[in-house]
């Protein structure tokens, strides 16, 4: 189906990102992954596996970016796809797509083009998201970490994942 | 003294008003109230310390007098007997405050006067006042039978306090007949018991450690109490009056009040052989019922020995005083049962004495682990007891360990493990290599046979009767049938059906609404009855029943059935039904469930909200289940509740749709057939219908549905009829797989508004499939069909000279996916 283009992108909610990383200690490793051949970061603590990608159940009245739910051992998870969580363009998986499974209260697995490495990134080297004005949401930007010359995106996993409502109820009709 | 003459004054007239006060003289007790009050403000002021108990056991009693003004004391005559043993109580204490050499009178007394009283008061629940709190059991069963446990303790067994009783009552062991409605809540009771006991064991041998550790004693209070109170609510008399006098004297002990001594817990450890042989004796008659009365072993001396201790008139005494204590005749009894070697025994009694002798025997060997406490706790207690006293009878004692209880979480994982390795073993079994050995098949088909049977005995332990929830049903039907003025005969079948606990716990409110609206709208009158023709009073059958996998519980009345016409004009009135709509009878029955649907003029405060019904179905289609109705105006209704056997394995018919399989639950469906093209109707907006032997049925498409691909030719697939609240769908589907059990997995939270999907199942390869649920789905397709309408027409508005576009799949799919509300704004 690919009537999905008439949807807006699903993140637009724009309001002004509180400063996200506020009392929150920001050093310390993170698992970084490419998407879109942007580097991104998330918390290590977070991450309780790395799967490649397998055969994912599609759910119906999702949106698109949910692609489905597996199987981990039992345990039947949701499944998002980062492309398309963050309106860029879907790509096609191979193997090195990978399912990074986190721990955001219950656990989801997020997919992403590849996964990097580890870093050590001490809290010096964070500098607050940019704010690049009121039509990009930097909302679920922890912070820039810089390693080396690179710069990476620091993922606040918990706000990507568990903003928005994974079911799209339609639209209430009266009667 | 003015204060004191005051008080006098009005403990003279509670004492006369409480020798001839009824339960039901309201006026009286008003002003026994009020005078209890006027008392309470005379001691409360008073700062003179004698006065204290007075003003505690006014409060007492006035809390009583207005359970009993308020109605709300369940057992009348049991707390008129509690006002009466309370106001002898005050005028004992009355006395002696006014004594000039007040002083003299033993402080201590004076605190048991009130705590006796308090205690009354502490009792009251497990009397019958109030809210009957006892252990375990739910207020709904009680039915009056705290009435024999509350009239056999207050006047006479009841009474710890010496003086109201003076000398200790001869205690009279009334014969114990075990109603069959009990069985099973006496059968609970026998685990229990035992289990409190061996905890009163295992905190007496601490108390012996510690003497003043008054949390030790409260730890031995609590299991006693506990015994006591189910006892109570299960008419065990002696157990329920053995348990409360001893209960007395550990007060004493925990208020500091009498020492703890070694004879004390000795005397102790007797009281409880002889609970252990009452429970026991209980439970022997259990597991083989001989005669109506339950025997029992004499308990009337002990309580008598307890009550004469209690009242000071007789001491604890260790019958072995010298050897109480004694560490070797432990470490003798031990090596004589077994227990431990004599070469343990000696090490611990080494250990003791480089301990500087603080500790004792049997707790080093417990902490040793060459014995258990119960073990130390046996072999002390045949140091003070005669052996004729402590030989329980063996059968008994092993009938009762036959059950363990077991925290439900351990339960609920191992049933989910066993799923797990269900389906690994369909996986191993699946593999071609299997079939390429015939010693590998042999195996493989072996293992099969024992996973298959680990799987049931896990299911099996999750089951238990339903007998427990139809008793509470019983006595909501007498509760609700004297409410309504009608007479109503609750006639009950299939107790010992087995159901999941889950399914209980979920099945009790559907059958609590479902009953009261049966004895509330189902039941007439008596006198519509007598006109009717039948008889006065109405009969509501409540049944459960295994059929083909399933449980059936039905429920039946033979009353006025439901109105059909009434239904329809009310489903019209409410917006449910179109005018001029068909309905078939189950389509009509079925509104009852509608969400605030009822058709009671007046809503009374047994029903009528139209909250109830929709409960009800809630909870059955959570479980899985669904419901029918039948029902014959005049005659009566019927409804009939099938449910799975458990709640994490269904019965799964797996279809493939498209790239996507699917699982409908076998319960649902009713028939899967391939239509032929004649059979087919297409109507505009209603999409397609399909005749199945002259009725007709709305086609579902799922791939259009769930936005996963193109629509199906029905003729060129497979046709899934599926029952849906009483009603019936076609689901198209490409392809039948087959059917196979699956271990039912929770979508989680974030799939909670899914309609049409229930839950998901991993399938035999490790993929995950979906479970759907028929309601939902055709929920969700009415839907879908209005949003491809009003669609339609706005595109018609919009772009009149474009041709309909009713089934263009493009269009459909698009509008599956958007939630597009400008467009049905309606």
């Amino acid at each position: 189906m690919q009537a999905v283009a008439e949807q807006p992108p699903p993140v637009a909610v724009n309001e002004p990102a509180p400063p996200p990383a506020a009392g929150r200690e920001l050093g310390g490793k993170y698992l970084t992954f490419l998407l879109d051949d942007e580097e991104h970061g998330l918390e290590i603590l977070k991450v309780r596996e790395i799967i490649g990608i397998m055969d994912i159940t599609r759910v119906p009245q999702t949106p698109d970016f949910v692609r489905g739910v597996i199987n981990l051992r039992g345990k039947v998870i949701p499944v998002i796809d980062l492309r398309l969580k963050f309106g860029l363009q879907p790509a096609e998986y191979n193997d090195q797509t990978c399912i990074i499974v986190v721990d955001v209260g219950l656990l989801m697995g997020i997919i992403v083009d590849t996964v990097q490495e580890v870093h050590d990134i001490p809290a010096s080297n964070i500098e607050p998201p940019p704010q690049l004005g009121a039509h990009v949401d930097t909302s679920f930007i922890l912070g820039m970490g810089k390693v080396k010359d690179d710069v990476k995106i620091l993922l606040d996993i918990d706000k990507v994942l568990t903003g928005e409502e994974l079911v799209q109820v339609q639209a209430a009709v009266s009667g | 003294m003015q204060t004191d003459k005051h008080v006098a004054s009005l403990i003279d007239a509670l004492t006369r008003a409480a020798a001839t006060v009824k339960s039901d003289d309201l006026p009286e007790l008003a002003k026994m109230h009020g005078w209890c009050e006027a008392l309470m403000a005379a001691t409360g002021s008073s700062a003179a310390t004698p006065a204290a108990p007075l003003f505690e056991a006014a409060k007492g009693l006035l809390t009583i007098l207005a359970a009993l003004i308020l109605g709300e004391a369940g057992d009348e005559k049991a707390a008129l007997a509690q006002v009466a043993y309370g106001v002898a109580a005050l005028a004992e204490l009355g006395a002696a405050t006014e004594t000039p050499e007040a002083g003299e009178c033993p402080a201590e007394d004076d605190g048991d006067v009130a705590t006796a009283l308090n205690r009354v008061f502490d009792e009251e629940p497990a009397a019958g006042l109030a809210k009957p709190a006892t252990a375990g059991e739910d207020g709904d069963d009680t039915g009056g039978r705290p009435a024999v446990a509350a009239e056999g303790r207050v006047p006479a067994a009841g009474s710890p306090d010496p003086r109201p009783v003076p000398a200790a009552a001869a205690y009279q062991s009334e014969p114990l007949r075990i109603g069959p409605n009990e069985l099973e809540f006496v059968r609970g009771f026998i685990p229990e018991a035992n289990e409190h006991m061996e905890a009163i064991e295992a905190a007496l041998l601490e108390v012996e450690r510690a003497p003043d550790d008054t949390e030790q004693i409260n730890a031995l209070f609590r299991p006693f109490h506990t015994i006591k109170g189910a006892a109570g609510f299960l008419s065990l008399h002696d157990i329920n009056s053995l348990t409360h006098e001893v209960e007395t004297v550990l007060d004493q002990a925990r208020k500091g009040k009498r020492q703890v001594t070694p004879a004390l817990i000795d005397l102790v450890f007797d009281v409880v052989d002889i609970l252990k042989v009452q429970v026991s004796a209980i439970a022997a008659w259990l597991a083989d019922p001989k005669g109506d009365v339950v025997p029992q072993p004499p308990v009337a001396e002990m309580i008598e020995h307890l009550r004469r201790i209690v009242a000071g008139a007789a001491e604890p005494e260790s019958r072995n005083q010298a050897t109480a204590g004694a560490p070797p005749k432990l470490g003798e009894t031990l090596v004589e049962r077994g227990v431990c070697p004599q070469a343990v025994v000696d090490f611990a009694l080494e250990r003791q004495k480089s301990d500087a002798g603080n500790r004792k025997t049997g707790e080093i060997l417990v902490d040793l682990g060459a014995a258990t406490t119960r073990q130390v706790g046996q072999a002390l207690r045949t140091q003070s007891v005669p052996a004729a006293a402590s030989a329980p009878p063996a059968r008994a004692a092993s009938v009762a360990d036959l059950s363990v209880r077991i925290d439900t979480a351990k339960l609920d994982a191992l049933v989910d493990m066993v799923g797990e390795l269900v389906i690994a073993q369909t996986q191993v079994r699946s593999n071609p290599i299997v079939a390429t050995d015939a010693k590998l098949t042999k195996d493989v088909a072996q293992a099969a046979k024992i996973v298959r049977d680990v799987q049931e005995v896990a299911m099996a332990m999750r089951m238990v009767p339903i007998g427990p929830t139809f008793q509470k049903m019983a006595r909501l039907v007498r509760d609700v049938s004297h409410k309504a003025g009608k007479s109503v005969e609750l006639i009950m079948s299939g107790e010992e059906t087995e159901l999941d606990k889950n399914v209980i716990q979920q099945i009790s409110d559907p059958l609590v609404h479902m009953l009261r609206n049966a004895v509330d709208h189902g039941v007439e009158a008596p006198e519509a009855r007598r006109v009717a023709g039948k008889s006065e009073t109405g009969h509501v059958h409540l049944s459960a029943s295994h059929q083909a996998g399933n449980i059936v519980i039905e429920i039946r009345d033979d009353g006025r059935g439901m109105d059909r016409k009434a239904l329809i004009a009310k489903g019209i009135e409410r917006g449910l039904v179109q005018p001029g709509e068909e309905l078939t009878d189950q389509q009509a029955y079925q509104l009852i469930f509608a969400p605030g649907f009822s058709l009671a003029a007046q809503v009374t405060d047994i029903s009528g909200r139209g909250v109830g019904m929709d409960v009800v179905r809630r909870n059955i289609e959570q479980l899985r289940g669904r419901i029918e109705i039948a029902s014959e105006p005049g005659k009566g209704s019927r409804f009939t509740i099938r449910l799975p056997l458990t709640l994490a394995i269904i019965d799964g018919m797996i279809v493939r749709v498209g790239t996507e399989r699917f699982i409908f639950q076998t319960i649902t469906v009713g028939q899967a057939l391939r239509p032929r093209r004649e059979h087919i109707t297409t109507v505009q907006q209603k999409g397609q219908l399909l005749d199945v032997r002259g009725r007709l049925l709305p086609l579902i498409q799922l791939g259009p549905l769930f936005g996963l691909g193109e629509r199906i030719d029905p003729c060129e697939a497979m046709v899934v009829i599926a029952q849906h609240d009483g009603g019936q769908v076609g689901i198209v589907v490409d392809e039948l797989i087959g059917q196979q059990q699956v271990v039912i997995k929770s979508l989680g939270e974030r799939f909670e508004g899914l309609r049409g999907v229930s839950g998901a199942a991993i399938l035999g390869d490790g993929k995950v499939g979906l479970i759907l649920e028929t309601s939902g789905l055709v929920a969700a397709h009415n839907k879908h069909l209005t949003v491809q309408r009003s669609n339609e027409e706005t595109s018609r508005v919009v772009a009149a000279a474009r041709p309909s576009t009713v089934n263009r799949p493009g269009v459909t799919e698009a509008r599956a996916g958007l939630a597009a509300p400008a467009l049905v704004a309606t």
